[in-house]
């Protein structure tokens, strides 16, 4: 009943709720947590598992294991995002809220560089970069090489220091309140200037794209929500009260520093490293020494050769007496990438290694530097708690779900243009002997066909010799698909490919939690003016187009630069003419896209299509998939100022 | 602890006007403001696809909210400044409205406090106030209803009062703490997120609106939100709820302007009879205040539980930015390096607020580096299920 009486003063501490009430709380709360992420994931998981089995009409493989895969993505999602907004966010804002006011310039710039270099070592999606290193060898891409392998400390640590910069610059931006406009339009045609010239250096060129994957992958989704977070607590501690996206921009430049600092770091590495050639070629003795820089040692060098060069090539050049050979090559950074492998404890490392550091770092400098007490500590560590279980749960849910899935979709594309075999479908002839073989001439030469009785008539299967076991008598079939479009020209089924990763760009960025986040704290900031689901559509498409142009480059060969320069150069132009409210958005956007759960799947689709079509390799997808939302929010940005000033002006015809 | 009778004036204008705002209050002579962010919501056709699904949606404008202290015999000076820098009184632009309060706070001359020159004749701010810009209908009787619910829930309430004719809702976003904050962790589970959605009506339509809201958002019923009104008087009203093409010389908000104007009142607009033998007073219950607890971002939930202990029985959190303006003297000029401030509403039994007071300056609302600032206004009445 209605009552106007406020009368009743309440003394009481805290309430108990029986057990059973608390348990409905408990499950009601579990279940629209839970239910929002099955939403954000069904798109995706419902369009890979439509693809395999209505276009491509594979089973997919263990499905019971990829269902619960799928199901631990969804749980952990909810629960990572839980933890954000309880643990993670609040830290980060309150550092934010306090630094300014208690910290000098020197302890600011201390407390941003730690920050940034310890959420970057922490970032879980670093691990997947070295695994594209195992995908490299030596002699296509030195550079890449040396820097996903031996190099990849360095590597790590020029993307540590970039990132460590951006937090320093994108704090003190706030506090001098500088525009995000200088930054941009000084560091992106830095970028693009030196990626041409990095194009144009056979040596340095494959580096290009791992420096422009780099900036993407590292603003994962701890780093961006927590500097988020930290942007808007100092933004409005010296805001001046407008600017409805203050605290913007510091993921931006978390993306572009690191291009940088790795493009530099591929520059001071350039003389010591030889340019791409054919195998003979790396372990020739005239570019020994810049092989052996590649490789890290002469030994590694000479058991490299021992595996992958014949017994003439390697004793001509190399002398047999010396070291014997090993058996087996010392492990590569990528081999020992942890990020892909199985065991529990791995990902429950991972989880605690993405979360703790930073936690710590938070704490420590809340507690012990600003003096600040913690509010709703309880909360807050729940928060904690919730963000390393989510995590540990999504990574397993990652591997055995929906990576199986984006890895066998990958693989399967090229079936749209090319033929393909299907071991799945292998059939085993008993009784075969070299007498029913048939030989055929024709324009290719001759080939050899086994004839076969099936129920609707004999039919004559290619023979390979090398599935025939004379002894036993017996003869496996694997057959080979034709292309799904076999008779549609050659466009159409790249047309099909690029239709294929452009729904699921859409659909993995649907579920991408830091881009949630962000919607999500947008939507605070802006009371709902701009709304999470616009912000995460209007990205999905963008992210769709930069995949179909990321892979466009890969089966077309086209050069890296064209595919992000005029996008960026695009988005320059579209930024000139755009408010710093949406600049903010749509840059950060940029790098809030490339996820944990985008990255896994583009890569994962651009091997497969990289290996079948014999492209160099995917590196710049995930760049492409950042460039493109850029181009998607500012146009929105631009859409949402005319429709307002049409408003002004009806305003104004009012007078 | 200081009390100080102010008038409270409220600014609800779209965000593109920002800079008129801050001139005309600097050219008034005030010194600060506080700036929340909202919007307001109107309705707006769509032709749809082809125009073959015609339809009427909500559409959110983004706004802001000035809240300012000045003295009371200046009020209706300031309004018509503003009134005449942002031409508010357009329909469409924003909202205006004055109430009485009391600031308390721990010294004389801090944050938020009005300009000196009170009570000293016409002359004021920067410049004496040509008559072209006091107001045309001086300022008229209001209800300004504040209503809190669920997140989420607003646009509802938002569509029922535009389609009705009442009023252009403005929303802004909040927390809810009382209960929540007693639960232990398990408040994890209950949503803190809230919508306050304000409705500024003639006062003759107050009872009707807050009917309304009670009967949409359910506010009879457990867990629902609560709604609170009070009196006002309004400079200007956003009449302007529905963003359609005009097809005529002047719009109909222009029409209901001009009415105002000629009438004197908005009186001749209710839609309800009168309610006889009441002299006035529309509520029997206890006489109620809302303190609005305004301080520095962070520590708010400390004073609300001192508040709860004292009494209150929740409050709701939402987070304001202080602005000081460059006209300001230089002794008054803020000295907080932070800009960044929250006000927790609190309705409570006026005879609880001297207590809720003490127990907030016991808690150290007062202190220096706190900027802690009480405001009280009255409370006509306020509905919520109470169990």
């Amino acid at each position: 009943m209605p009552r106007s009486s406020f009368g009743s003063a309440s003394r009481k501490g805290q309430v108990r709720i029986p057990i059973r009430q608390s348990a409905s709380m408990i499950l009601g709360y579990a279940r629209g947590k839970l239910g929002a992420q099955v939403r954000a994931v069904s798109f995706l998981v419902l369009y890979l598992a439509a693809f395999q089995f209505l276009v491509l009409r594979r089973p997919i493989e263990s499905a019971l294991s990829v269902a619960a895969g799928i199901g631990a993505v969804a749980a952990g999602l909810a629960l990572f995002l839980e933890g954000l907004f309880l643990g993670v966010m609040p830290l980060g804002e309150r550092c934010g809220l306090r630094l300014p006011s208690r910290a000098r310039g020197a302890g600011i710039v201390l407390f941003s560089l730690v920050l940034g270099i310890t959420a970057t070592l922490a970032e879980p999606a670093i691990g997947f970069l070295r695994a594209q290193g195992s995908a490299v060898r030596p002699w296509d891409a030195p550079m890449l090489y040396l820097l996903l392998n031996r190099g990849s400390p360095w590597l790590v640590a020029a993307i540590a220091v970039g990132v460590g910069i951006a937090v320093v610059l994108g704090v003190f931006r706030f506090i001098r309140d500088w525009s995000l406009k200088p930054f941009l339009f000084t560091l992106v045609p830095l970028l693009l200037g030196l990626s041409l010239w990095a194009a144009l250096d056979p040596v340095l060129a494959p580096a290009a794209g791992l420096a422009w994957d780099a900036g993407g992958v590292t603003t994962g989704p701890v780093t961006v929500p927590l500097v988020i977070a930290l942007g808007i607590g100092v933004s409005r501690i010296v805001g001046r009260g407008d600017g409805s996206s203050g605290g913007l921009g510091v993921v931006t430049l978390a993306s572009a520093l690191p291009v940088l600092t790795v493009l530099l770091l591929a520059l001071s590495l350039g003389p010591r490293t030889p340019a791409p050639s054919d195998r003979a070629g790396f372990f020739a003795p005239e570019a020994r020494a810049k092989a052996e820089f590649v490789i890290g040692s002469a030994e590694g060098l000479r058991d490299l050769a021992a595996r992958e060069l014949g017994t003439e090539d390697y004793e001509r050049w190399f002398d047999s007496a010396a070291t014997p050979v090993s058996e087996d090559l010392p492990p590569s950074t990528a081999e020992s990438s942890s990020f892909l492998r199985g065991p529990l404890t791995v990902h429950l490392a991972d989880a605690l290694k993405a979360i703790l550091p930073l936690s710590f770092v938070l704490i420590f400098t809340l507690r012990l530097l600003l003096r600040e007490r913690i509010a709703n500590a309880d909360e807050m560590l729940l928060g904690l708690g919730f963000a390393v279980a989510g995590l540990f749960l999504f990574g397993i849910g990652m591997e055995r779900g929906l990576n199986i899935l984006g890895r066998e979709a990958g693989r399967s594309l090229p079936q749209a243009y090319t033929s393909s075999p299907r071991p799945d479908r292998a059939e085993t002839f008993q009784g075969i002997d070299e007498s029913l073989v048939l030989r055929a001439r024709g324009p290719e030469g001759t080939l050899e066909y086994l004839p076969v009785a099936r129920p609707e008539g004999p039919e004559f299967l290619p023979f390979d010799r090398t599935r025939f076991d004379s002894r036993a008598g017996t003869y496996v079939h694997i057959p080979v698909q034709r292309p799904i479009l076999a008779d549609a020209p050659e466009w159409a089924g790249y047309a099909a490919v690029l239709l294929f990763v452009f729904v699921l760009g859409f659909g993995a960025t649907l579920a991408e939690p830091s881009l949630n986040a962000l919607g999500s704290t947008l939507e605070e900031l802006t009371t709902g003016t701009y709304k999470r689901t616009f912000l995460v559509r209007t990205v999905a498409v963008g992210v769709g187009f930069g995949m179909a142009a990321g892979f466009a480059r890969i089966l077309l060969d086209l050069p890296l630069i064209l595919v992000l320069g005029i996008p960026y150069l695009a988005a320059l132009i579209l930024t000139a003419f755009s408010s710093d409210e949406f600049i903010g958005i749509a840059w950060d956007s940029a790098g809030v896209t490339t996820g944990p759960i985008t990255v896994p799947l583009v890569i994962a689709a651009g091997l497969g299509i990289g290996e079948r079509s014999a492209a160099l390799d995917s590196f710049g997808v995930v760049a492409a998939a950042s460039v493109f939302p850029i181009l998607a929010v500012l146009s929105s940005g631009l859409a949402v100022r005319l429709r307002a000033r049409r408003a002004l002006a009806v305003n104004l015809d009012d007078l | 602890m200081n009390k100080e009778r102010v008038s409270k004036i409220t600014c609800i204008a779209a965000s593109s006007l920002g800079s008129s705002i801050l001139s005309a209050l600097e050219d008034s002579g005030l010194r600060d403001t506080f700036v929340q962010r909202g919007k307001q919501v109107s309705l707006a056709d769509r032709a749809g696809m082809f125009r073959l699904v015609p339809r009427v949606e909500l559409e959110d404008s983004a706004a802001d909210i000035y809240r300012f202290y000045a003295p009371p015999d200046r009020a209706e000076e300031i309004c018509a400044r503003i009134s005449d820098f942002t031409g508010l009184a357009l329909p469409g632009r924003g909202s205006l409205f004055v109430e009485p309060a009391e600031i308390v706070r721990g010294a004389p001359g801090g944050e938020a406090t009005p300009s000196p020159e009170s009570g000293e004749g016409p002359i004021h701010g920067k410049g004496a106030l040509p008559d072209r810009l006091r107001l045309p209908s001086g300022l008229q009787d209001y209800t300004a209803l504040t209503c809190i619910v669920q997140r989420g829930q607003g646009d509802a309430l938002a569509r029922t009062v535009l389609e009705m004719g009442l009023c252009v809702p403005v929303v802004t976003y909040g927390q809810g703490m009382g209960l929540r904050n007693k639960l232990g962790l398990l408040r994890i589970t209950i949503p803190v997120d809230k919508e306050v959605i304000y409705f500024l009506v003639p006062a003759a339509d107050g009872p009707l609106a807050e009917n309304i809201a009670v009967h949409k958002a359910r506010l009879d019923r457990p867990g629902q939100g609560f709604i609170y009104r009070c009196r006002v008087r309004a400079a200007a009203v956003n009449t302007r709820m529905s963003r359609s093409r005009r097809r005529h010389v002047a719009s109909m908000e222009q029409v209901i302007l001009a009415v105002d104007s000629l009438q004197g009142s908005t009186d001749w607009r209710r839609i309800t009879a009168p309610s006889r033998g009441r002299g006035g007073q529309t509520d029997e219950g206890p006489a109620l205040a809302c303190l609005s607890v305004i301080c520095d971002e962070g520590r708010a939930g400390d004073f609300v539980r001192a508040a709860m202990e004292a009494g209150a029985g929740g409050a709701t959190l939402m987070r304001l930015g202080y602005r000081d303006l460059p006209g300001a003297a230089a002794e008054h000029r803020e000295t907080s390096p932070s800009h960044a401030r929250e006000t927790c509403d609190l309705i409570v039994p006026a005879d609880l607020t001297d207590d809720i007071l003490a127990a907030l300056a016991d808690r150290g609302l007062f202190e220096p580096e706190v900027y802690g600032l009480v405001e009280i206004t009255t409370v006509e009445k306020a509905v919520t299920y109470r169990g």
